[in-house]
């Protein structure tokens, strides 16, 4: 229910500096922080085995420098963009009387869970040079090739394309969570409604925006997939063509602490922006009259319309399209496709595994950070960044030195690939999380201690109820990320396992078009079931 | 009303609480006081005087700097020890009532109750009905109105039957006619319940006209304690003066008669001894009620200003020599402003003196 | 609308059932009943059973999961399987170090062979002679099991096969400016590098790398998007591996405009490559390793390479495909393997011309 908040007016109330955190919520914390640390330490160790002048000589090798460059231009440009892109169809979903809201909010969150290599794929399929938009415009009109889009256009293009939704969904919840009061009082004071958005509800919005970003900027830095395919060298691609080439095992360390202090100064730039803790306390007003209208989008409505049709088509109806062609075109040639139901359950299962847990593991963390701010409790929120920072394939091969020495019994078990799940994308489930936590008034668990109820039963009857939306967004955030991740559940797996991201890999790296679309197709349709509950509750609590 | 027929508890007793914010300095300094069972005290001061953190150091909310508080007896805080919250028997509504948004009326209620109590449902009918909320149990905090939501609060914090109440500004985030009526609502239901409360507000009216007891702070101290109508006639400084009420302060001078003063306005009996040591520099309180105002072309002083308040006419006269100050009359005589009016005292009772601030002076 | 896309799910979900009718997957068939449970159980083969082998497949599950199917049919030997590109695995094993559950590594190529053979068994004579010494290390630690050729992939609207140079060395020529595409960080290309340095020479080969590079050639991760470029005319020429083109075929018929030609002067531009594989030194079952690399050697296996994945089988009497040019009708080069070892000077040389970072 807390998802239909709407309110009169955010009161802030400035953190103090509290008692000391519970024992447990450190130990929590802490523990979760050594875990998240492995892929650093084990970074370390490779880079140290080197010496310190090979290190210099790998590091000032002539392209270092322009990949570096060229990898901050790329996340500049997404980043941005999908902070745009999100805070338009973000709106549009949650302030106006956008037609069809329901369904551009479970679309427009969907291609989160289209791999980055089958979306650059299938995106050049379509838009290369001499791709099906090129041979459809060639007979009519004569046109022998289209620009290319291959190098920074198109990365940025399908990188966007991908990790927009993460930007969405922190934004979608925080306007749900923050009320018209303040939009209305600018309105009242005079604002149009452009003053109003960039002076009231953007600052406003700049926590959400913040987080979202930061996900985005960590996951276009460790992208893989979209980059080579599109030709645009970034510093994941040089990593990963280190261990295409065997040898180089340092050289891959070495380059991936450069990006390990490269993410940290994105974190840091993105962090500043809600470096202000203040709670951004929610009251629960009543529902009805004025709190509940949107804005009429009138003339707007078409242009409005155009923006998230475009969205939708460019980022799920095309490749959809185009994945069905494939199929289609298998099937009647009569191609065996094979089952692919055993992968789906796989793939439920373990991302399902892996957003729980996700989001058990991130709220001491959260509550640590929010609640108990300083400096223990932000140096671990940073480290439990890393892991979504560096390319999978680095933090599949850190569990594979550590799991196989430290822990044998447990490696290549699902309980190995969920651990590496959850540093993989432990602040994916944070980010929502930590906004939710935001919301919840202090002053409500102090409620619930002075009548009598335990810390920790507290947690559990008043703060985890009123965190639901948070671990829902989260969890499904995590879900949806784990659901096409692939270099740590090839390596990290048990022997045998396959799911559809595997498969997906398996058939499109030779090329077996149709065999790769069914699974393809599967994983965008099993998402969307998530999605839809979500938006079922939000649903069932406006009614 | 409870009669209490054996000597009164002590409930709650802090000594030297100290709670000192930084940089800000804001807190509360070395803050003694004691409540008896079955009172109400208020704890009236300005915004950021203290009060607030003083009532979360006794819930167990925030750990003084310094100093120790009992309940009932039992050390909470201090020589050592530090009582959770959840231990100390103390019911605490909050300022935005801190309802929990996804339960019901119902729920948030019997929350404080152990699931295993005796008579939890009896429990709960008797608190929904002390609030007189029956009809509204099934509903969620945010269906609720303001005041429906302060009750519900009340009763929750209730519902364990705490050693001691207590109500951060309970009444501020209603409007004033709800808020007068609950104060009396509430008051009434914190007697039936024959229970220890100690409230916080910045509204000296409510204070007066809930608390048995008051203590005024400011700045982190506590200024005064005791009975409303004492602290409202008999205030120990200036501060406490305006603060309880309308007060201007007018220099007096001695006379012969030791329990008498001088003022433009006239002679005045002065309350207790003149506690003022060079007696040349002294002011006398009065409240616009102590005093008559009547047209009179010669008088001692001029209308500049007049506020109607419904019952009265309130008015503002400054007096020849420059000192201004309010008087309060009926509406049987409306005077213009810059009429010339006659000032005196008719307090009939004595009126206390403070020594002059030099720096109040303009 | 919104039912709409509730029932546009239900449509995509009665595909995917329907297209689930074919042939029985090995993932699939194990995966459900391994869920739950964690894979821990002892890999102790017992004295009696056929017992166990864990194979690292450095080669996809598209193309190989059929027959290490039929191995295990076959054999009634339990097998599990990793799937994952040679490189990772390859780096999979050396970060495991001893303590890899690995018994046999199936790798992709002799690049990825190579990276980890400080870890193989050296493997018996009888079992290294299946093959031309040629298609196995020269220290015996790894052997052939399948053979690929380089080819150039053309394509059909803009080049014919007889514009083509008869050497590698004729597309420095500015006339192939903007037409080139390679792709540099795939292994069978770095091992037509090291042989073209053991060939041609060091200054040579960098004169032809740096002569390329003046073409402005477009560089792909991998093969298959530098053949599907082809198709699509992006580029007019690759350097690629030639079995490639016959899944592109499958897919997409015979109009996929891209062709293979096998270049006419021979060179490093028509090597024969190899995929293989290695077992573990000290690998819990190394016997059933050995079978293993029997099995994919007999005619049986060899017929599924030629038949079902197009590569070139590597023993006697076993057919190539009909839609392959014989091994004989191509002009390779005498390779020694021995001389493939030196990746490292290769990968220093591409970096030194800028071809890799």
């Amino acid at each position: 229910m807390s998802t239909t908040a709407v309110d009169f007016g955010n009161k802030r109330v400035v953190a103090r500096v509290r008692r000391r955190p519970p024992f447990s919520l450190t130990l929590a914390a802490s523990l979760l922080g050594a875990a998240v640390v492995l892929p650093v330490i084990y970074l370390a160790i490779r880079t140290f085995e080197a010496g310190s002048e090979t290190l210099a000589d790998i590091l000032f090798r002539p392209r270092v420098a322009a990949i570096i460059l060229r990898s901050f231009v790329l996340v500049a440009i997404v980043s941005a963009a999908s902070a745009v892109l999100a805070l338009a169809l973000g709106w549009l979903i949650e302030r106006t009387d956008l037609p069809f809201r329901r369904l551009w909010s479970i679309v427009t969150v969907l291609p989160l869970v289209i791999p980055s290599y089958i979306m650059a794929f299938l995106f050049i399929s379509v838009f290369a040079p001499r791709g099906m938009v090129q041979r459809i415009f060639a007979e009519p009109f004569g046109i022998q090739e289209i620009p290319s889009f291959y190098g920074l256009p198109g990365a940025a293009i399908v990188l966007i394309l991908v990790s927009y939704p993460y930007t969405l969904l922190t934004v979608r919840a925080a306007l749900r969570g923050s009320g018209r009061a303040l939009e209305e009082a600018s309105r009242t004071l005079g604002k149009g409604p452009w003053e109003t958005f960039f002076r009231v509800t953007l600052p406003q919005l700049r926590p959400a925006i913040a987080s979202g970003s930061l996900l985005v900027a960590l996951y276009t830095i460790s992208d893989f997939g979209a980059v080579s395919l599109l030709r645009f060298e970034t510093f994941t691609w040089a990593i990963y063509v280190q261990y295409t080439s065997y040898v180089d095992r340092t050289a891959a360390a070495a380059l991936s602490i450069v990006l390990v202090g490269f993410a940290i100064v994105i974190f840091l730039a993105t962090t500043r922006v809600h470096g202000e803790q203040a709670f951004e306390e929610t009251h629960q007003a009543e529902l009805g009259g004025a709190d509940q209208s949107s804005t009429p989008l009138g003339r707007w409505k078409y242009p409005a319309l155009a923006l998230c049709s475009l969205t939708t088509f460019v980022a799920l109806v095309i490749p959809m399209a185009v994945l069905l062609f494939w199929l289609i075109r298998g099937v009647s040639a009569g191609e065996e496709l094979g089952i692919v139901w055993g992968a789906a359950i796989n793939s439920a299962v373990v991302s399902g595994s892996a957003a729980t847990v996700a989001v058990v593991a991130a709220l001491p963390v959260v509550v640590l950070a929010v609640r108990y701010p300083g400096f223990f409790s932000s140096a671990i929120d940073r480290v439990s960044h890393m892991g979504f920072a560096l390319p999978g394939l680095v933090i599949a091969l850190a569990l594979v030195f550590f799991g196989s020495r430290l822990v044998p019994a447990l490696y290549q078990t699902h309980a190995m690939l969920v651990f590496a799940y959850l540093v993989l994308f432990l602040p994916v489930a944070m980010g929502p999380l930590r906004s939710s936590l935001l919301q919840v008034n202090p002053r409500v668990e102090e409620a619930g201690r002075t009548l009598g109820k335990r810390p920790l039963q507290v947690f559990s009857t008043i703060t985890i109820p009123l965190l639901r939306p948070g671990i829902l967004a989260g969890g499904a955030l995590v879900f949806l990320t784990a659901m096409k991740e692939l270099p740590a559940t090839l390596l990290l797996s048990p022997l045998d396992f396959g799911n559809l991201a595997t498969r997906v890999w398996a058939a499109s790296s030779e090329a077996f078009f149709a065999q790769a679309a069914l699974p393809a197709l599967l994983l965008v349709v099993i998402s969307a079931i998530p999605m839809m509950f979500l938006i079922g509750r939000r649903r069932t609590a406006q009614a | 009303m409870t009669s209490i027929e054996h000597p009164p508890r002590r409930m709650l007793r802090c000594v030297g609480v100290t709670k000192q914010y930084y940089p800000s300095g804001a807190g509360a300094h070395d803050v003694s006081l004691e409540v008896m069972e079955g009172q109400i005290l208020a704890l009236v001061g300005p915004s950021g005087c203290g009060k607030t953190t003083l009532l979360r150091a006794i819930a167990g909310l925030e750990s003084p700097d310094e100093g120790t508080i009992e309940v009932d007896g039992k050390t909470v805080t201090g020589r050592g020890v530090f009582v959770q919250p959840e231990f100390r028997s103390v019911g605490f509504v909050f300022q935005d009532y801190a309802l929990f948004p996804h339960m019901t009326v119902e729920s948030n209620i019997a929350y404080g109750l152990p699931r295993n109590a005796p008579n939890r449902e009896q429990r709960i009918d008797e608190l929904l009905d002390l609030v007189n909320l029956s009809d509204r149990r099934n509903r969620r905090p945010h269906e609720l109105s303001g005041g429906e939501r302060q009750r519900v609060a009340l009763a929750r914090a209730l519902a364990p039957s705490p050693k001691i109440l207590l109500m951060d500004e309970p009444f501020s985030n209603l409007d004033p006619n709800l808020s007068a009526r609950l104060q009396l609502e509430v008051r009434e239901i914190l007697h039936e319940a024959g229970i220890t409360v100690v409230f916080v507000t910045h509204d000296q009216e409510a204070a007066l006209s809930m608390g048995d007891v008051i203590a005024v702070m400011d700045r982190g101290r506590i200024q005064q304690v005791g009975v409303p109508d004492m602290a409202f006639h008999r205030p120990v400084n200036r501060f406490v003066a305006a603060f309880l009420g309308e007060a201007d302060f007018i220099p007096a001078e001695p006379t012969a008669v030791e329990s008498r003063v001088l003022t433009e306005l006239g002679e005045a009996e002065v309350s207790g001894a003149l506690m003022v040591d060079d007696k040349a520099d002294m002011d006398l309180m009065v409240r616009p009620e102590d005093l008559t105002i009547s047209a009179d072309d010669i008088g001692n002083g001029r209308v500049v200003g007049r506020i109607f308040s419904g019952a009265f006419y309130d008015y503002s006269v400054e007096l020849d020599s420059g000192v201004v100050c309010r008087a309060m009359a009926s509406h049987a005589n409306t005077i213009d402003i810059g009429a010339r009016v006659s000032l005196r005292i008719t307090a009939g009772h004595p009126l206390p003196v403070f020594p002059r601030e030099p720096t109040l002076s303009p | 609308m919104f039912r709409l896309l509730i029932g546009l799910i239900g449509v995509l979900l009665l595909i995917a059932a329907v297209g689930c009718q074919g042939r029985p997957d090995p993932t699939a068939t194990s995966a459900p009943t391994s869920v739950p449970e964690p894979t821990t159980a002892p890999r102790v083969a017992s004295a009696q059973g056929p017992g166990e082998l864990v194979v690292y497949s450095g080669r996809s599950e598209s193309l190989v999961g059929p027959i290490i199917e039929q191995f295990a049919d076959a054999t009634g030997i339990d097998v599990s399987v990793k799937y994952g590109s040679t490189s990772e695995i390859a780096a999979t094993i050396l970060e495991e170090g001893a303590n890899s559950p690995a018994d046999i590594f199936f790798a992709q190529d002799p690049g990825g062979l190579a990276a980890v053979e400080s870890m193989f068994a050296t493997l018996p004579n009888d079992v290294l002679s299946h093959v031309p010494a040629n298609f196995r290390s020269p220290d015996g630690k790894w052997i052939g099991l399948s053979g690929r050729a380089r080819v150039i992939v053309y394509n059909t609207d803009r080049v014919s096969p007889g514009d083509l140079p008869s050497d590698l060395r004729g597309f420095t020529d500015p006339e192939w400016e903007g037409r080139i595409g390679w792709p540099p960080t795939n292994g069978s290309f770095q091992a037509m590098v090291t042989a073209m340095r053991v060939i041609w020479g060091e200054t040579e080969t960098r004169a032809w790398l740096e002569g390329i590079q003046a073409n402005n050639p477009q560089t792909y991760p991998k093969n298959t998007p530098t053949v599907a470029a082809a198709g699509a005319g992006e580029i007019d020429v690759g350097f690629v591996n030639h079995y490639y083109l016959y899944r592109f075929l499958a897919e997409e018929g015979e109009g996929f405009a891209a062709r293979n030609a096998h270049l006419t002067g021979g060179g490093p531009g028509a090597m024969i490559l190899v995929a293989g594989a290695g077992v573990l030194d000290g690998a819990d079952n190394s016997e059933n390793a050995i079978k293993f690399i029997e099995f994919m050697l007999s005619t049986v296996a060899q017929q599924y390479f030629a038949g079902s994945t197009y590569e070139y089988p590597l023993i006697e009497g076993v057919n190539v495909n009909r839609l392959l040019t014989p091994l004989a009708d191509i002009n390779a080069p005498e390779v020694d393997m021995a001389d493939l070892g030196d990746l490292e000077g290769t990968l220093d040389l591409l970096r030194d011309t800028g071809v890799l970072p």
